[in-house]
């Protein structure tokens, strides 16, 4: 693994693609909480039924309806801010020698990768993202790895060449 | 190179010994449950397990003798073959020059009988990529390590010379590399540790636990009320040499323990390898390729830290297997100047720095405005439903806080040219040292209090598993943002481009 910048010589210009989500990211971070806090309070819903229904003891009652409260009042919150923070708020950059993201809502993280420990690209395509034509990438290193969701198809196709190329990724065994 | 020109050489027949002995090990408990404690054969159902167990046990002898007929190895000069699988005949070859490291094990069984396991390692993590010969003789150990050292020789000085050569290449040539003795741990440092060993203090929660669960079993009903009594009458000094006694007992049990499991400890260099032997019972052999270090670690313990006496571990890149705790401990329990003679003779591409950066004051202020939440549980639950034991709450929280200051006072980090070096803990400290170029990533967190207080964590990847990750709270914004700056790879270009 020897630390090799790309120089114009080679004939891959070094550029920068860097960016934020688009905007159906959003759209497919609220559908899957969605669905998540549906089923959670489902099971909460059920479970105040069941209380009311069997008469547990009183204390029980009041808990799981404070419970249920809590649970409808966290799910507002986080369908109506924080999907939309998780989406506004994701930047990444993608240079020739390194990789850097910038994620989260309430605690920050700011990654930096090195092209050249990056392993492996993947992308990835769940039922909601194909729906909306987006897809997600994974960025592997030997330490672990790191998702880059949501983004638009075709430029996630180019993207993820990009970085494969950035990389030295080659289609060889390696050892 | 076809397989006839192959010697296909088996596993020792006493190997077979060993593997009964083994399976009749894994059904001792069973074994003991049913024929000795308990030998009833009168109902259905006790004899169906019986011989149920008894068929297993048979079935598994079976499987074990055509395993070990059914394995075989060979060797050329570059390449090792393995056959081995019952229904599934299974052929493996893997190239000498792969292979990393040779991993000795010997456990009791093992050296009752005389043979010893060898693992060969390669760099690669997949099932494939490592094979194990359970059990050879210690003379073909030997002699299959020596031909490993031939090829990584060879693959040494002949890098740039042609293939033509390698037939012409002789044993003569290879001339066993020196081994050199970093470290031996002598009786002394044993029984040093086993005394400054925590362990001491858990034989009363153990053997309490212990007590209660033979109550359980077998009535002590008598026996146990009768301590009891003598507990609640006898003297202070009676229950102090009780107590004395017992932490004595504690101390000679974590001695042999001790002595059993670090024995005989001898820290070799070989080489560009590092050789960690120990044990007297099982005994085994660790190397670990220089190259493949990624980070090291120093671990003081919180009562071995007034005895000057710290514990070396390697972080190293390599199979899962090497993960495992302790298996790359260098150093178990040594004197911190000694530990760190042998680390700055030997362990050269890595230097520690003396001159540490502490944690600003106002970082104090955000660990202790942190809210514990294990504390308030606690106190909870005490105040709730045992309000006579609420002064050990004190106790409690002292430890909470007093854990708090000792860990602002003991983070340090420096970052000097091309290493990165960081102190964190608060009873037990921890000491990490890696370079720039071993670093497989920076994880910058800043959590909303800590925006508040301009301080961050940040965390410290390298190769190797989880456990190569270190992190550092509460470290000042600017600091981290250097250290970012710092490992890009940017920043490193317009320096030399300056420079």
């Amino acid at each position: 693994m020897s630390e090799t910048t790309p120089t114009p010589e080679e004939g891959v210009t070094p550029q920068r693609i860097s960016g934020t989500l688009p905007i159906e990211a959003r759209a497919v971070f609220r559908l899957s909480s969605a669905i998540f806090y549906l089923i959670g309070l489902l099971v909460t819903g059920a479970l105040v039924a069941a209380a009311y229904w069997f008469e547990w003891p009183t204390w029980i009652q009041i808990g799981l309806i404070v419970l249920l409260v809590i649970d409808v009042v966290y799910s507002l919150i986080d369908l109506i801010w924080f999907q939309k923070w998780k989406q506004e708020r994701f930047t990444y950059d993608v240079q020739p020698l390194e990789i850097r993201i910038h994620h989260g809502i309430i605690t920050t993280h700011d990654v930096l990768i090195p092209m050249t420990k990056v392993q492996y690209v993947h992308a990835e395509q769940g039922p909601l993202l194909r729906k909306y034509g987006l897809q997600t990438i994974t960025i592997g290193t030997a330490a672990g790895s790191h998702e880059i969701y949501a983004i638009e198809e075709s430029f996630a196709k180019t993207l993820r060449e990009q970085i494969a190329i950035y990389a030295r990724i080659e289609e060889e065994d390696v050892v | 190179m076809t397989e006839t020109a192959l010697t296909w050489h088996r596993l020792p027949s006493r190997v077979l010994v060993l593997r009964i002995l083994e399976v009749i090990k894994s059904f001792a408990i069973p074994i003991v449950l049913l024929f000795v404690l308990n030998n009833d054969w009168d109902s259905t159902f006790g004899i169906i397990i019986r011989v149920g167990i008894l068929l297993f046990l048979l079935l598994d002898i079976v499987q074990k003798f055509f395993g070990w007929l059914n394995f075989r190895y060979a060797l050329d000069e570059k390449t090792v073959y393995v056959i081995e699988g019952n229904w599934l005949k299974k052929e493996k070859s893997l190239p000498l020059y792969k292979i990393q490291s040779v991993h000795s094990n010997s456990p009791f069984l093992y050296r009752l009988l005389g043979v010893v396991e060898l693992t060969f390692d390669t760099n690669a993590n997949s099932d494939d990529a490592s094979f194990k010969l359970a059990g050879v003789f210690p003379t073909e150990a030997k002699r299959l390590e020596e031909i490993l050292e031939q090829v990584r020789h060879r693959k040494q000085s002949g890098a740039a010379v042609d293939d033509s050569e390698e037939s012409d290449e002789t044993p003569v040539q290879a001339a066993p590399v020196p081994s050199r003795l970093l470290y031996a741990l002598s009786t002394r440092e044993i029984v040093l540790a086993s005394i400054t060993s925590l362990s001491v203090f858990a034989i009363f929660p153990v053997a309490s636990t212990v007590i209660s669960s033979i109550d359980d079993f077998i009535n002590l009903d008598g026996a146990f009320n009768q301590v009891e009594d003598y507990v609640v009458h006898a003297s202070i000094i009676a229950i102090g040499l009780l107590v004395i006694g017992v932490l004595m007992l504690s101390i000679v049990i974590g001695m042999v323990i001790n002595f059993l499991k670090y024995g005989n400890f001898r820290l070799e260099r070989r080489g560009e390898r590092i050789r960690v032997e120990k044990g007297l019972l099982n005994r085994s052999a660790k190397e670990i390729p220089y190259e493949k270090i990624q980070a090291i670690r120093i671990k003081e313990t919180f009562i071995r830290r007034w005895f000057h006496i710290v514990g070396v571990e390697l972080v190293a890149a390599g199979t899962m297997d090497e993960l495992k705790d302790e298996s790359s401990t260098i150093l178990p329990f040594v004197r911190r100047d000694r530990a760190m003679q042998v680390l700055r003779e030997h362990f050269t591409h890595f230097t520690w720095s003396d001159e540490l950066h502490r944690l600003p004051r106002r970082a104090l202020g955000i660990k202790l405005l942190r809210i514990s939440w294990f504390g308030f549980i606690i106190s909870g639950l005490v105040l709730y439903f045992f309000r006579d034991y609420a002064w050990w709450l004190l106790l409690l929280w002292a430890i909470i806080i007093g854990g708090r200051v000792l860990s602002f006072i003991t983070t340090k980090y420096v970052r000097m040219d091309q290493f990165i070096q960081l102190r964190t803990g608060a009873f037990n400290v921890r000491s990490f040292l890696t370079d720039k170029p071993r670093i497989e990533q920076i994880q910058v967190k800043q959590s909303l209090l800590q925006r508040r207080f301009g301080l961050c964590t940040v965390q410290f990847s390298t190769r190797g598993g989880f456990l190569s990750v270190e992190t550092i709270d509460d470290i000042p914004k600017e600091d981290a943002d250097a250290m970012l700056v710092w490992f890009s790879r940017y920043s490193e270009m317009n320096e030399n481009r300056s420079g």
